[in-house]
Parts: structure tokens; sequence; C-alpha cells
């Protein structure tokens, strides 16, 4: 029953409408007219304009920058943003709406510290949704992962919201069940009204990430296109999809996608990505300059006091430069500031890079005693665990990285 | 505050917290890609012989080691050993004839980058054409049907042509050297 108590359906049943709408412009491509605007050009126009009017109070214009920051991803949005947050905090004090941005943008840039202060700050935290999903976040960064479930489970008691259902998706795809995980994501879907195409393309997104880590190509790819028909123009989409073009050696196809990507979305991680794939073509001379302007703005970043592009140093350093000594300094670093699987994970394959396998396995061993389900993290713990003598906890982890994902040898990016 | 002002802020927050998803949580952009087992390897083409000094992963050798190494050897025994292991699954031909090869040096220790070298002597003189391939790996198999694969990315010096840097052998095509150049050769 469509239009009755068949709620799930008929929102799936709007989505793919809209999603079937917004393709219609392509049409005017025919006879040579003018490409459309895309969904993500429309909307940041619209925020641009917003911005500019400045006639909303002070935590809605804050809300706005964030929006922005959250949208493009660039460092110059992101510098607004936390000078928005300063001077909302000299405006108008610490009230919830202004601290609420600041401690998400704290933990999006891993100062987790100072998000867990602008949390405490929060006297209504026990009642409020927003507040219990981010000490859900701030849990989950700081690898307290039971923490985390039971505070998503708390805000899920009272009622299906798509950010909940996400947040719990994601969880379990990380320790849990990836099936469920997909089924997490499905009902957040069904949360979302046909005028959210954007967060509809983000969640297909997951999906899509989802059955890539598990090696399932051809369904990754009908997410990610059904994510680029519901919102089109996101760099972020577009990035993803460079990255499974590459999986399938489609390679002409993926170099034009990663560029065309990098000129909308110049960030350090895209270009380090894309210098990964020359390597993994066998085209290490196109890959160093990439790799060079990387390596430079996450250590510019580095320099200015930020903390967020530690773990992109760790790894590039054992991954691209093989320095195990330089990955080793910024994975203990990041490590100290987020006690959690990936951290530990990353400076493990960092001591391995230094050939400090002692170390390396007790550290991977931590890692793996959050019940971290990752292919990535099987093969790194195999690794180590050969270098380190231990030839049948070896085999077992290649055997377990195997089982959750046969393609794992194409290309992949680590997120 | 009246329930019309509550439901605004609700929605607000709502919205509030639909960014801070997307922002916050989930860190969907790259950390790092890479190839398992891609190692390098200089052939240095000389009037008697063809020098090979391969750079590999040490994830090459700990996967062949694992999967197909003497039981109870240590990771020095493996990385010592995995020398042979490479001369059996290099192969070289000078004008379409194999050629036997010999294995000069290994690592003394357990290393994230270890090093072996290798020559190829010329049985009647320099060859006009070279052919370098590999099967690295390949009996092993990640899962069933998909083996294992291991690349290199060769630099070739070569006294009678220009130095050739950047290109990929893999084991799906063999490399061919001649004084004009070299090139992986398609199947």
């Amino acid at each position: 029953m469509i239009w009755g108590t068949d709620r799930p359906r008929r929102r799936r049943l709007i989505l793919v409408l809209a999603a079937a709408v917004s393709v219609f412009p392509l049409a005017g491509l025919i006879n040579g007219a003018p490409p459309p605007v895309t969904d993500y050009e429309r909307e940041l126009t619209r925020m641009q304009k917003d911005l500019a009017d400045r006639s909303g109070r002070p935590s809605e214009f804050l809300r706005l920058l964030y929006r922005r920051a959250a949208l493009t991803g660039s460092a110059a949005d992101v510098r607004a943003a936390e000078a928005g947050i300063g001077q909302a905090l000299q405006r108008i004090g610490p009230v919830e709406d202004v601290m609420l941005v600041k401690a998400a943008l704290d933990l999006k840039l891993h100062r987790l510290s100072e998000a867990a202060r602008a949390l405490a700050a929060l006297s209504s935290g026990e009642d409020s949704v927003p507040i219990m999903l981010l000490r859900g976040d701030l849990a989950l960064q700081e690898g307290r992962y039971e923490e985390a479930r039971r505070g998503y489970a708390r805000v899920a008691d009272r009622g299906a919201r798509w950010d909940t259902l996400a947040r719990q998706a994601y969880l379990e795809s990380r320790i849990g069940d990836l099936a469920l995980a997909d089924r997490l994501y499905a009902e957040a879907e069904d949360e979302l009204s046909a005028k959210e195409m954007r967060t509809y393309a983000w969640v297909r997104l997951q999906r899509g990430l989802l059955s890539l880590r598990q090696g399932r190509h051809d369904e990754a790819m009908v997410h990610y296109r059904r994510a680029e028909r519901a919102y089109s123009g996101y760099w972020l989409v577009d990035e993803h999809i460079a990255e499974l073009l590459g999986a399938q050696r489609k390679f002409d196809e993926a170099l034009a996608r990663y560029r065309d990507v990098i000129a909308r979305a110049p960030r350090p991680e895209l270009h380090q990505a894309l210098g990964d794939f020359y390597v993994f073509m066998g085209r290490p001379e196109q890959a160093a300059p990439w790799h060079d302007q990387a390596l430079a703005r996450y250590l510019e970043s580095a320099e200015r006091g930020d903390v967020h592009y530690y773990h992109h140093l760790a790894s590039f350093y054992a991954d691209v430069r093989r320095n195990g000594a330089a990955a080793v300094k910024w994975a203990r670093r990041d490590a100290e500031l987020r006690p959690n699987a990936a951290t530990r994970e990353t400076l493990a394959w960092a001591l391995y890079r230094e050939s400090r396998y002692a170390e390396a396995l007790a550290v991977i061993r931590d890692a793996l005693a959050s019940g971290v389900n990752d292919a990535h993290l099987f093969v790194h713990a195999a690794m180590i665990h050969l270098a380190a003598g231990r030839t049948d906890d070896g085999r077992t982890f290649l055997a377990r990285a195997a089982a959750l994902n046969p393609r794992y040898e194409s290309f992949h990016v680590h997120r | 505050m009246s329930i019309a002002e509550r439901r605004r802020g609700h929605r607000a927050r709502a919205s509030l917290t639909a960014g801070l998803l997307l922002l916050g949580l989930l860190g969907a952009v790259p950390v790092a890609a890479h190839p398992v087992a891609q190692g390098a390897m200089e052939l240095a083409v000389f009037a008697d012989r063809l020098a090979v000094c391969a750079t590999v992963s040490s994830e090459q050798v700990l996967v062949a080691a694992a999967l197909g190494g003497p039981k109870g050897a240590s990771p020095l025994e493996s990385f010592r050993g995995h020398g042979e292991y490479l001369l059996a699954h290099l192969r070289v031909t000078a004008d379409g004839h194999p050629l036997a090869g010999r294995l000069l040096s290994v690592p003394e220790a357990v290393t994230d980058k270890p090093r072996y070298e290798l020559e190829y002597r010329w049985i009647d003189g320099r060859p006009a054409r070279i052919a370098v391939g590999q099967d690295v790996l390949r009996e092993f198999e990640f899962t069933p049907g998909n083996p294992w694969e291991a690349s290199y990315v060769v630099r070739i010096v070569h006294d009678a042509g220009p130095v050739l840097e950047g290109v990929l052998l893999t084991s799906r095509a063999p490399l061919v050297v001649t004084a004009r150049g070299a090139a992986p050769v398609s199947r």
C-alpha cells in the first residue's frame, strides 16, 4: 500500500521520483545548450547569498557558515566557520547553538579535548538529542565504542531519525555486522524527505562504501550512481566514483574524474589520492608532484597548529615516503589525541615501517581488541604478525581480510 | 517558550545535527591508497650481462614466506631465502633464449626495504632484444581464483640507449628492452 501505512516505501518512491526529475535538465545538453547548474552549485549559491544577507540571528549565521564548510570541505570555509564561532561567542556568549557548532567543528578537526569542554559547558546535555549525538561522536573518536553505541541507542529509543540511524550504521560498519550496517543506512534513507537529496546522496555514498569494502564493485557503483543522480555536482560523490573506477582498472576515466574533482575541491588528501593512483598505475614521475603538494599542505596545516592532518601525515610517511621514523612521529601524536582503533592501527603500521616489529605487534593487538572489522586492518595485522615471526596468526589475518574483501588488492583508498 | 517556538527550535537543531553528521562524524575523505606489494627494480644492461637490483616490498617477502616458505623459518631466514624465490620467479630471455640467473646478494637483516641483486650473463654476446618477465606471488591465492600480485616500477640503465624510468613490470606482460628503449609487451 504505497500511499497508506507503508511510509518507507512511499518515501523511497518520492526519492526515486525526485532523483529522476533532477536529471531532466540533462536534456538541455542536446543541441549544444550550456551544461545545467548542478545541485551542488545551486545550494552553494543559495548559501553564499544567505550569508551575504546577514539578516538572521547570529546563531543562524553561524549555522550557515558551518553548513557551507560541511558542503565544500574547503579550508577557507572551515576557517570562516571558526572565526564565526569566535565572533558569536563574543556577541552572544556560550549559548547552546554556538557551543554545538563549536563542539562539532572541534570534533571534525580532531580537537577532542576542546569538543569535550564545549559539550560539558552545555547543561542540558542529558535531554538534548544533538548533545547526546555529539557525545556519542566524541566517544567514537576516543575509541569508547560501546559507550557510543549506548548513546546512539538512547537517542534512537526516542524515535527514528536519519542521523541517528546513520551514526548507528557507521558504528556497526566499523565494529559490527556489515549487513546490519547496510540495513540501518537503508532505514536512514527511509526517514528522509524528498527535499533532502544531498543527505540521500550522502547515505547512498556510505552504502556504496560498504559494498566497496566487501569487494562488491558493481553494487558500489549502483549506489554511487544513485547518489550522483540524486544530487549532482557533489565533489564527494565524484571522488568516490574516481576511486571505484580505479579499482575497476578504468584508468583513463578514473584519472579524468580525479582531475575534475581536484579542480573543484583542491584538498590535499585528494592530491594524495591522485598521486597514489599514479603509483598504482606504475607512473611514479606523475605521482610525485601530487604527492609533494599533498605533503606540503599537510605540513603547513601542522605548522599552523592544526592537528587534523596528523593521521594523513602518518599514513603518507608510512606508505608513500616509506619513512618509518617520520610516520611514527605523526602517528604517535595522533594516537595521543585520539586513542581509537584507527589511530592505533596507523601507529602499529608506522612501527612496522620502522622495522620495530615487537612494538608494532603490541599496538596492533590493541587495535584488534576493539573488534574493528576491516580488511585493511587485517592485512596490516597479518604483515605485522608475519614480520614478528607469528606465521600462523599472520595467515589467519590474511584469511580474514580475504573473507571480508576478496578484492582488497585492487586500488582502494584507506579512509 | 511557546510550542511553535519549541518546534522551530527542534527543527533548527535537527537540521544542524544533520550537518554535524556530514562534517563531524564520518571522515569520508581519503587518507591513503596503495597497492599491497609494489617494489622497485633497476635493470642495468652491460656488454656482458644484465644486472638486476630489486628492492621489493617487505609485504611481498612476508606473503611468499607465509604461504610457501619452509615451516618454522625465522623472519630473517625468510628475508634471506626470498632471494632464491625471486630468482625462480624472474624470467629473462636474450633474443628469445632463456637465461639462467645468479643471486649475488640478499639482505643482512629484516628490513622494510629488502634488496636483492641478481645477474644474468649473456651466452652469445650482447643480445638485441632482452625480455624480463615475472610471476612473483602468482601461485598464491588471496581468495580462490584471485591470486596475489607483485609489481615493480622499473628503471633501466642502458649504455646503448636512453635511461628509462617509471616503467611498470607486472605479471601480465614482460618488459622488452632493445637498443631503442623498453616497453611492456601486451599479450
